[in-house]
């Protein structure tokens, strides 16, 4: 994280509370932002919008490690036959994780094995790539759980469920296991694919920063952050698909979240990066 | 009994079951149906019914039938909310037999995603031990093209099959790409290089495609490699092509028409052929049918002239025009 900006500060734009406070709250990002980085990002509102950028950080919500391990416990334990012993369980069971290797859907899919005491290699045989459903002949009394780590609008889930219902090939029941979601998505995913949605998290119409529903800002502020979004991405400042989000998760931050978090390029830092690397704007 | 007596007799009624209690065969969900004739058969059912009753089958532990024919009689009485339709239930077919009926029952979509059909035809492959294009073409009702295609795709290793089928569209590698790529890294000069490597070349050919490097600019640029490969084969010069290639593998620097190394009788041949076949062809269009219909060395002459055409274009691996 650049340091660029610190120095022009002369006065904190922040209480030495408000400081601490963020900077405790956001330590289980996976490189947390300093309290330098705090102020860096804060110092790119002018003075009279500082209030704005405050209640932009309050507004975060951040799943930690911890957290998105609790959910995906909570949520194996609660789909219908499955048991950890085989003869308790109904049908056959297999693990996806979402994307190929290297991405977050494998970095999840090892985080729900861990969260479910599913780590050890004799357990390997239940964790698939989704080219390998084919060739499982899997039937109706099966069960197949895609772990992915969130879904902002859902499109991405409708737009691939095609490829999927045609690998699994069967009336296999297909649980989608994600650590959050939002209700907009969880109504996509489920009107139009036979996904059936597990997310521990769900977030409303309101934590959509630009929504009516959010009251946390006022009309003429929700415009200021899009002006501030524009600066950080120009092609959306609300976030993928206009969700307009706030949240954060402790791997990565979800593309839907708004720009100002998570951009990082020569005209905009931010505390949450998804690229760890400065890119062009 | 009489004929009147029998024709008096009630028919059996076939098994009926609710029409949400269907659900699409899940083999191949992706049908793409002609919207004219959907309607045309909308019509005849909300006037008559369903006549051919659904084949189904029951799936084990499922509470519903799946379709194995009448997709479309299903389509149309969901649409007309007619409360239930006409069944013949079969056993359910296994693993193999529901694949190869399903390839037969329904036509592929054209923006089908290849790899998941792929995938299928492997597992078909597998259990019945056969690997004949012409043989899973004819069990499949696949086309002959389709089905090397699809082996073609297959012979790449698990980590692109997984490229070809993520969720992310925007990251999702196409089909047409490494079916592109096959005659490259498997050309017999190539493969026996000593510096090949099968990884770190696709690997890099990936990379250039979707960062436009080294001249890449559409995934039917590797027909130019191969046919630069073919024509240093012929002018005695492969090695020479070969090396240039290794360095278009591992350098950015390097560009596709490096490779060249006859090219100028190459496109002095193309471009005389190219002006060839358009006066012919112009003076075809020119023809006045009935003037030359008794000619008939003309016209046996022009059928195998368009056979050899046919003939070639399926060498080049050009899709049907």
């Amino acid at each position: 994280m650049s340091d660029a900006g610190i120095g022009a500060a002369v006065q904190l734009p922040a209480t030495e509370e408000q400081l601490s406070a963020w900077e405790a709250r956001f330590r289980p990002y996976r490189r947390h932002p300093s309290r330098e980085c705090l102020i860096a990002w804060l110092c790119q509102f002018s003075e009279e919008h500082q209030t704005i950028a405050h209640r932009v950080l309050d507004s975060v919500i951040l799943l930690s490690e911890d957290d998105i391990l609790q959910g995906y416990k909570g949520t194996l334990e609660s789909l219908p036959g499955w048991s950890k012993k085989p003869d308790e369980r109904s049908g056959r069971w297999f693990f996806v994780g979402m994307g190929d290797a290297g991405e977050s859907g494998q970095a999840m899919l090892r985080l729900f094995r861990e969260a479910n005491g599913l780590a050890a290699d004799r357990w390997q045989s239940l964790c698939v790539m989704p080219r390998e459903l084919p060739g499982l002949a899997l039937k109706a009394v099966d069960s197949v759980v895609f772990v992915d780590d969130f879904a902002g609008s859902g499109q991405q889930m409708v737009d691939y469920w095609p490829i999927i219902e045609e690998l699994v090939a069967s009336e296999a029941h297909c649980y989608l296991a994600l650590s959050a979601t939002t209700t907009r998505a969880e109504a996509e995913i489920r009107a139009h694919t036979e996904f059936d949605i597990r997310a521990p998290l769900v977030l409303q119409e309101e934590h959509n920063l630009f929504s009516e529903a959010c009251t946390t800002f006022t009309n003429e502020e929700k415009r200021l952050l899009e002006e501030y979004g524009k600066r950080a991405s120009k092609s959306q400042p609300r976030g993928f698909n206009d969700c307009g989000l706030a949240i954060v998760l402790s791997h990565k931050t979800p593309n839907n979240s708004v720009p100002i978090l998570h951009a990082n390029h020569d005209n905009w830092i931010s505390p949450f990066p998804r690229q760890l690397i400065q890119v062009a704007a | 009994m009489s004929i009147e007596k029998a024709a008096a007799q009630p028919r059996p009624k076939p098994q009926t079951v609710e029409t949400n209690k269907l659900r699409a065969n899940p083999h191949n969900p992706r049908m793409l149906f002609d919207e004219d004739p959907m309607e045309t058969l909308k019509e005849s059912i909300a006037k008559v019914g369903i006549l051919v009753p659904l084949t189904v089958y029951r799936a084990e532990g499922s509470e519903n039938f799946t379709i194995l024919d009448g997709q479309r009689r299903w389509t149309c009485a969901t649409a007309l909310g007619m409360p239930e339709v006409p069944i013949n239930e079969v056993p359910e077919p296994s693993l193999t037999e529901n694949i190869v009926t399903m390839f037969q029952i329904h036509k592929l979509r054209k923006d089908w995603e290849l790899m998941p059909t792929a995938l299928k035809l492997g597992v078909l492959m597998d259990h019945l031990d056969e690997r004949r294009d012409q043989v899973l073409a004819s069990l499949t009702g696949l086309d002959t093209a389709v089905v090397g295609r699809c082996k073609k795709l297959l012979t790449f290793e698990p980590q692109y099959h997984d490229m070809m089928l993520h969720p992310d569209p925007r990251r999702r590698l196409q089909a047409d790409l490494f079916i592109e790529m096959y005659p490259i890294v498997t050309d017999r000069s190539v493969t026996k290089a000593e510096w090949f490597n099968r990884i770190d070349m696709i690997d890099a050919f990936i990379r250039k495609h979707m960062e436009k490097l080294s001249g890449f600019r559409a995934v039917t640029d590797f027909r130019k490699i191969k046919a630069y490969l073919t024509a240093a084969r012929k002018a005695g010069r492969e090695d020479e092509t070969v090396s240039r290639l290794r360095d278009l593998v591992y350098r950015d620097d390097v560009l596709i028409s490096d490779l060249e190394v006859d090219a100028a009788r190459i496109h002095n041949t193309a471009d005389g052929l190219v002006r060839s076949i358009l006066r012919l062809r112009n003076e075809l269009v020119a023809l006045d049918v009935e003037e030359f219909a008794a000619e008939d060395d003309l016209w046996r002459e022009i059928e195998d002239f368009v056979q050899a055409l046919r003939a070639k274009l399926l060498d080049a691996e050009r899709r049907p025009v």
